[in-house]
């Protein structure tokens, strides 16, 4: 059945020769809705994204959008919108002429629109400038409005901040959400960056080998993940049997800061790092039955290397592993 | 010493030739020269120098656009091959090609019925049969270093094939485009061999009519007056096409390569025609060398042995020593002058770039008359020195050697070099540990095709190879100055081995894979 309105990928399959880069992957999208494809490098994401492009053909399976059957319409009919990892700007044009070119092609001129566009990425002023004038961070926003002055039905993002400095990825993907929530605009963004994810999405799609391991919204895959991988992969630090921390049996997944220093600890382990940060010390512990894991103290804590110390569990910061939620 | 080199081989003779010009009697007279220029002859050659070059140029530009797609992007069975043939055109020798266009056009011949025979058409075909591999490789490899990714954000944007095409793809191409147009022509202007034995008397471009005017007419004003117009002329264009490099950004990096599709059938269609075009004048040179008396036979093969004195056989080991010589002396120099140039990016290094890239369009004609007069004359007189042709030979092609072997050098990264030397690699070992390991193929590479240049070397050869010494070209172009069947035919014979040899080097070169041979 398709959807009427938004993105619907159906059990949609991508070969290159005997190599199935994506599998079998059925996924949902509503309209001005956010997705995120998460997963490590070479895992058929960035694929997938191009194949709702139009620019891969799918050996098998069906991608709709708006409830209209894409696959006999060529990528340029298709009214989307694509940013790569490294801008791809056109260096023969200015800065304007970038954001314009997308109006260009479908016969329209409106510098105040192109203005407006700018404006809104930040670049006020910026028309002129040649793209190879510009920094990192400058250049994927002129990306970004290049793809919005097409007023995409579907913007697709590859990487977009992946070639950044992690400062400015932080602070580009806080503008990246809220212009994507200010256009109302559809979009599905592919990245290997969990923190990118939860920044820019609302719902998330894991990935590996091809297949779609773990789909949903942010919360409800990060409160669930689907097993010790996808943990792993969200940014969970390790993953242990809730049994060994007196908690019901069952892999548990603990971020850095579950196990806290304190003197009236369930647990006990031998301390084998110590690295201070301005606000908390994290440290390594090593927990009879358990292994080592990550733990923190409170700065005013001291803690020295070989002491022996004793730890509690911040259950909000756990999650049940392959819980059917 | 590349510096002395060029002093006394190239800058010497070419300055000694336009002397001769200029000083009539002891005293300096350009008031000739004016009148030279003032010729209705002169007029004539200029403007067919112009013209036929100018179409010669937009011809390989538009039949050779389409086929650098379809050969440097689109992924097919036997594509390797097809870049290989594209390329063999461009180092055959200029008399062989002018042998085989004629026998193709000339009466008994294929397409004699299109009447081509002396006519400027068949000049201006030949000239395009050989530069088409500079617009292929050229633009090629432009075309296949641009990232897909760029065309395809623009496509996803909305933008239709054709608008891709247009406004992101052909902006980028445009400063290769220009590049190679802007070498093609100056080839074309310069050419000598081609237009020598197709347009005879009567089609005279300024290098053939230099040619005339001081081997014939011993006309050494007119002659010296040409040349400056020439050098002025090429200078020029030189000049323009390096400040089209300096603008050209270049690609980011491999384009990945796609599958044909239905869209895709146009542009293989084209290319097939042209490459059997380009192969139908050897094809014909090959069949017709077979035949004797109207019947299949080896009789012209074993005339190249049994020919007067000295045989074809005799010419072509002259050839292929002077050509190994040649190619030393020319990989030796170009090194240097490469690895000079490689090292630092200043002024001075560029106007020394520029000054070894001049033998490139100074007429080899030029050069090789002007050797013939400053030194094959007190206070040097080396004429008789048999050193004399490969050395005209490796002024010819060091220009080649440099161009292959630069970039490559220019490439390697310092920091590498920087790295070996703070582990304790004293310089040479670092040219021997970290340079040569990346550059022997393109060390290999540039003497195959100097050598490849060398044995096909016409226009400076044809003045200073001794009667009793020819190099196989110049054999050739007495065969077929001598009227009979049996001259032509083993001209033919003639042709088809040194086009074989030249090929084959090509090949070997080619197995090597060096971007940058043939590339301008």
């Amino acid at each position: 059945m398709a959807l009427t309105s938004g993105l619907q990928v159906d059990q949609v399959t991508v070969r290159f020769g005997s190599h199935i880069a994506v599998d079998d992957v059925s996924l949902t999208l509503g309209a001005g809705q956010v997705l995120a494809v998460l997963g490590p490098s070479g895992c058929g994401k960035s694929t997938l994204l191009r194949a709702v492009a139009g620019l891969e053909r799918p050996s098998a399976g069906r991608i709709f959008f708006d409830g209209e059957d894409l696959a006999g319409i060529a990528v340029h009919k298709r009214g989307f919108a694509l940013m790569f990892q490294d801008g791809q700007l056109f260096d023969h044009l200015s800065v304007a002429g970038n954001v314009e070119y997308a109006l260009r092609v479908r016969g329209q001129r409106s510098p105040k629109r192109v203005a407006e566009l700018l404006e809104l990425v930040g670049l006020a002023g910026y028309s002129d400038r040649s793209p190879t004038t510009l920094s990192g961070g400058e250049r994927q926003r002129v990306a970004l409005a290049r793809a919005l002055a097409a007023s995409p039905r579907l913007l697709l993002l590859d990487e977009p901040l992946s070639a950044l400095d992690p400062t400015l990825r932080a602070r580009l993907a806080h503008d990246l959400r809220e212009i994507l929530v200010a256009t109302g605009t559809t979009a599905v963004m592919v990245t290997h960056d969990h923190e990118e994810a939860f920044a820019v999405a609302d719902a998330m799609a894991l990935m590996r080998s091809g297949r779609l391991v773990q789909s949903g919204g942010l919360n409800e895959v990060w409160a669930a993940p689907v097993d010790e991988e996808a943990a792993l992969f969200l940014g969970y630090s390790s993953v242990v049997d809730g049994s060994v921390l007196g908690q019901a049996p069952g892999p548990m997944a603990l971020r850095r800061s579950a196990l806290v220093v304190s003197s009236d600890g369930a647990l006990s382990g031998v301390v084998k790092s110590v690295r201070g940060t301005p606000e908390l010390t994290r440290l390594e512990v090593e927990v009879r039955g358990v292994g080592v894991v990550a733990a923190v103290a409170a700065a005013s804590v001291g803690v020295l290397a070989g002491q022996e110390v004793r730890l509690t569990l911040d259950r909000t910061r756990t999650a049940r592993v392959g819980a059917v939620s | 010493m590349p510096l002395a080199f060029l002093g006394l081989f190239f800058i010497y003779p070419v300055v000694g030739m336009l002397a001769r010009g200029f000083v009539v009697e002891g005293h300096f007279t350009p008031g000739a020269v004016l009148e030279v220029l003032g010729r209705g002859r002169t007029h004539q050659v200029l403007w067919f120098t112009l013209w036929s070059s100018g179409v010669a140029t937009l011809g390989a530009v538009v039949l050779g656009v389409p086929i650098a797609y379809a050969l440097h992007a689109l992924d097919f069975r036997g594509r390797g091959l097809l870049q290989v043939a594209i390329v063999v055109p461009f180092v055959l020798p200029t008399v062989v090609v002018g042998v085989a266009f004629r026998q193709l056009i000339a009466a008994g011949g294929w397409l004699e019925g299109l009447g081509l025979d002396g006519s400027s058409g068949a000049i201006i075909a030949a000239l395009v049969f050989f530069n088409l591999s500079v617009v292929v490789r050229t633009v090629g490899a432009m075309w296949g270093s641009l990232d897909v990714r760029r065309e395809q954000a623009a496509l996803v944007l909305g933008a239709t094939p054709a608008q891709v095409f247009r406004t992101v793809t052909l902006p980028a191409l445009r400063p290769a485009i220009l590049a190679a147009a802007s070498v093609v022509f100056l080839f074309c202007a310069t050419a000598f061999g081609v237009v020598l034995t197709l347009g005879g008397l009567k089609q005279a471009n300024i290098e053939t009519e230099i040619w005339l005017l001081t081997a014939h007419q011993l006309d050494l004003t007119a002659a010296a007056a040409l040349s400056v117009l020439q050098v002025l002329v090429i200078v020029g264009l030189l000049v323009a096409t390096k400040s089209l490099e300096r603008r050209s950004s270049g690609g980011t990096g491999r384009r990945v390569l796609v599958k044909p599709s239905r869209a895709h059938v146009p542009v293989l269609i084209w290319t097939g025609i042209v490459v059997l075009l380009l192969a139908l004048p050897m094809v014909s040179l090959l069949v017709r060398s077979l035949q004797y008396d109207a019947r299949w036979s080896l009789h012209n093969y074993a005339a190249l042995a049994v020919h007067d004195e000295p045989s074809a056989l005799q010419a072509l080991s002259n050839s292929l020593q002077i050509a190994a010589v040649a190619a030393l002396i020319a990989l030796v120099l170009g090194v240097l002058v490469a690895w000079l140039i490689s090292g630092s990016a200043g002024l001075a290094t560029r106007v020394f770039e520029a000054a070894f890239m001049l033998p490139l369009g100074v007429s080899a004609v030029t050069v090789g008359f002007g050797f013939l007069i400053t030194l094959g004359r007190p206070p040097l007189a080396l004429l008789s020195w048999p050193w004399l042709v490969p050395i005209a030979q490796a002024t010819v092609a060091l220009p080649l050697v440099v161009r292959t072997v630069a970039p490559m050098l220019k490439s390697i990264d310092d920091r590498q070099r920087q790295v070996a030397a703070s582990l304790g690699a004293s310089p040479w070992r670092v040219a021997l540990t970290v340079d040569l390991p990346l550059i022997w193929r393109s060390l290999l590479a540039a003497a195959g095709f100097a050598f490849a240049v060398s044995l096909g070397e016409f226009g400076a050869t044809s003045f200073l190879a001794r009667d009793e010494v020819p190099t196989l070209p110049v054999m050739i172009y007495r065969l077929i100055g001598h009227p009979g069947q049996a001259n032509a035919g083993t001209a033919m014979a003639a042709s088809v081995v040194l086009a074989a040899l030249t090929a084959l080097v090509m090949l070997m070169v080619d197995r090597l894979r060096v971007r940058s041979v043939g590339a301008f």
